[in-house]
């Protein structure tokens, strides 16, 4: 069973914002939400780099451990996904997040007042795949089609990799043999705890 | 529990002598139980009383008193001399978690805000609450008050920092400017100055006074998630998303100094001028204590069990109470460090599940057991026992504050009831409910949760009970 990941080359991104708007369009995430987002440091200054940051389904995610009633579970293929129908809204998951991914919208139609959203790495929720509920809930569910998140498959410079963790590791160890290290993969070692990182 | 003996109160020059030779065991890094002098071996300063993860802690300026808030929806009002803390009151108003406290200084008051978006005025003289008012659409993430106590400031995860004046509980100015959810507030020493950070990075000064502004301080790029000012002039803490501890200058924005770098985000991070200490934590436990002076490290600890959310330092100086997910904010010595340092267990209660547990048991700890118990005692829970529940009409439990909606409901809890209560979900069966809104729309798990219920609900063996016993 593949391991499914994120990677974010942190020397490609060139903070154009396409996965971001590509998540919002694909899941019809509400506006003042967003599931992804690209940060940038050290702005204007040497050394500037940008990361597209989102849940980055993470191995032994931190946001389990600490929700209070159990609404974040992961998927055979290591998905974190959660149920908008057992979430209360305690913003736990925020805080224990390193990527800052949980937001809380207010209103909307990701469920009612405050619910927790976030990357599903387009692959829905509890609900039965691909049907209208779990749309509304929680937005595409790609992976029920066969297809990878939006936000990669879009990435014009292919900075943001989605998909197995050994083959987009691997396309990141080709870049570095042919490249050099560089700013590295953000949130890689962080998220996965050290492996590949 | 593990950790503190109370000081023997016996007298007498044998006890005395007794005293005397522990104290000199207790230098060479030895302990005598029974035995243990004051300075080897304080009496216990956990603050427990709780019934549900502690959010804020907050120490009164003269050190003599604390005030804690949590998941149960509760403020608790603690005398803390060297005696142990003393539990003066558990105040209930709040109609969500509690997620920010703090003195007022110069008075008898306290502030405590929830994520319900509400403020509350606590009278610490009358232990009685004074005014609660509504003002922010969304939680209360940070909580400040000015030096003089006259202005409070809170930090809304509905984008807005509302400046309110203590005394009536009036909002003075709405400041928008930020882009995300605030996440903290914090006054300048002068108190003229307010600072506030968001989720985007960014820490902005808007003028106390007036509310004029904002002018950006600084961008971190990463989300801040604390605030402190600190003792010199012009010298902010934040501590980020990204596990940064930084000191910034508020008036260039220039990085002065980077504290440290943590692998999970900085969560709480507490000032005590009057000892020239920082402390900081983090979303994976780790705790670490500078002096303001030299930026020495004065010590660390790693909690084990999960994040560290809430920190206050000791009115003594010594020592920083901290919390996370479990039911009590905890004391940890800092100066002089123990040899043996011990650490009360902590277990959330969605892990004490038995391994021989059934479905509906399951369902029940996983899911319901961070707000109700199944014993008589409700355990200062944010929801009521659930001890024989089946028969019970509605918001009738004696002792439990039930929102109005409940007292005016009619329903009388039965396997049909409960049963729908998931289906449809609290806030639909029982608008205006306090209950969170939650639905359990598999039916296998649902009959197996109410099946359990009937069945526990009539016992005093609760699974909770059991569990707790056995991790003793």
């Amino acid at each position: 069973m593949a391991r499914m990941k994120f990677l974010c080359d942190a020397d490609r991104c060139i903070e154009c914002n396409a996965c971001v708007t590509a998540c919002k369009n694909e899941n019809e995430v509400p506006w003042g939400i967003n599931r992804r987002r690209v940060v940038t440091i050290n702005d204007g200054k040497p050394g500037e780099r940008s990361i597209s940051v989102a849940c980055m389904h993470c191995s032994d995610a931190p946001c389990i451990a600490v929700c209070p009633v159990d609404t974040i579970y992961n998927t055979e293929e290591g998905i974190v996904l959660h149920s908008k129908d057992l979430c209360i809204g305690c913003g736990y998951c925020f805080y224990s997040c390193p990527f800052g991914a949980p937001q809380f919208p207010q209103v909307g139609n990701f469920g009612t007042r405050g619910k927790m959203d976030k990357c599903t790495f387009c692959a829905g929720g509890p609900e039965n795949n691909n049907s209208d509920v779990e749309f509304k809930k929680y937005g595409r569910n790609r992976m029920a089609e066969g297809k990878l998140p939006l936000c990669a498959e879009m990435c014009s410079t292919k900075a943001l990799l989605a998909g197995d963790g050994d083959v987009v590791s691997n396309i990141y160890r080709e870049r570095v043999v042919m490249r050099g290290f560089g700013a590295g993969a953000w949130g890689w070692g962080r998220a996965y705890q050290g492996q590949g990182s | 529990m593990t950790g503190f003996v109370r000081p023997s109160r016996q007298n007498g020059p044998f006890f005395a002598w007794c005293r005397l030779c522990a104290a000199l065991l207790a230098v060479a890094g030895l302990a005598v139980d029974g035995l243990r002098p004051v300075n080897a071996q304080m009496p216990g300063r956990d603050l427990l009383g709780h019934g549900g993860p502690v959010r804020a802690i907050d120490i009164a300026p003269d050190g003599m008193f604390a005030l804690t808030g949590s998941f149960d929806y509760s403020v608790i009002f603690w005398e803390t001399g060297p005696d142990g803390p003393v539990l003066k009151k558990r105040f209930l108003a709040h109609d969500a978690a509690v997620s920010a406290v703090r003195f007022v200084p110069r008075s008898w008051f306290a502030l405590s805000g929830s994520d319900d978006g509400t403020l509350a005025l606590w009278n610490l003289h009358t232990l009685k609450l004074e005014r609660r008012k509504k003002g922010h659409g969304a939680k209360i993430a940070g909580l400040a008050v000015s030096p003089d106590g006259a202005l409070a400031a809170t930090a809304g995860w509905d984008k807005v920092v509302r400046i309110w004046d203590v005394a009536t509980l009036e909002v003075r100015y709405e400041l928008k400017g930020h882009r995300g959810n605030v996440n903290a507030v914090a006054f300048s020493r002068d108190g003229s100055i307010l600072y506030s950070a968001d989720t985007n990075g960014r820490v902005l000064a808007w003028q106390a006074g007036n509310g004029a502004g904002p002018r950006v301080v600084y961008n971190h790029g990463w989300g801040i998630n604390v605030l402190a000012a600190l003792p010199q002039k012009n010298r902010l803490l934040i501590g980020a998303l990204n596990g940064d501890v930084r000191i910034i200058d508020t008036v260039s924005g220039e990085i002065v100094r980077t504290l440290a770098r943590h692998d999970r985000p900085v969560l709480s991070a507490v000032v005590s001028a009057r000892h020239g200490l920082v402390a900081v934590a983090t979303g994976g436990g780790q705790i670490r204590v500078w002096s303001t002076g030299d930026w020495g490290s004065l010590g660390a600890l790693d909690y084990p069990y999960g994040p560290v959310w809430a920190l206050g330092i000791s009115g003594d100086g010594t020592g920083v109470y901290y919390a996370g997910l479990g039911d009590a904010a905890l004391y940890w010595q800092v100066t002089p460090r123990r040899p043996f340092e011990t650490v009360r267990s902590e277990i959330a209660p969605k892990s004490r599940l038995s391994a021989n547990a059934g479905p509906g048991e399951k369902q029940f700890v996983r899911k319901c057991s961070i707000c109700h118990t199944l014993s008589p005692d409700g355990g200062n829970r944010a929801g009521p026992t659930l001890y024989k529940v089946f028969g019970r009409r509605a918001g009738t439990l004696a002792g439990y504050p039930f929102s109005d909606a409940l007292k005016r409901s009619t329903i009388v809890w039965n396997e049909e009831t409960i049963a729908r209560l998931f289906y449809e979900g609290p806030a639909e069966v029982v608008p205006g409910t306090k209950m969170p809104l939650q639905r359990m729309t598999n039916p296998e798990e649902r009959d197996a949760l109410v099946a359990f219920l009937k069945e526990a609900t009539q016992s005093r063996a609760t699974p909770e009970k059991q569990d707790q016993e056995g991790s003793r």
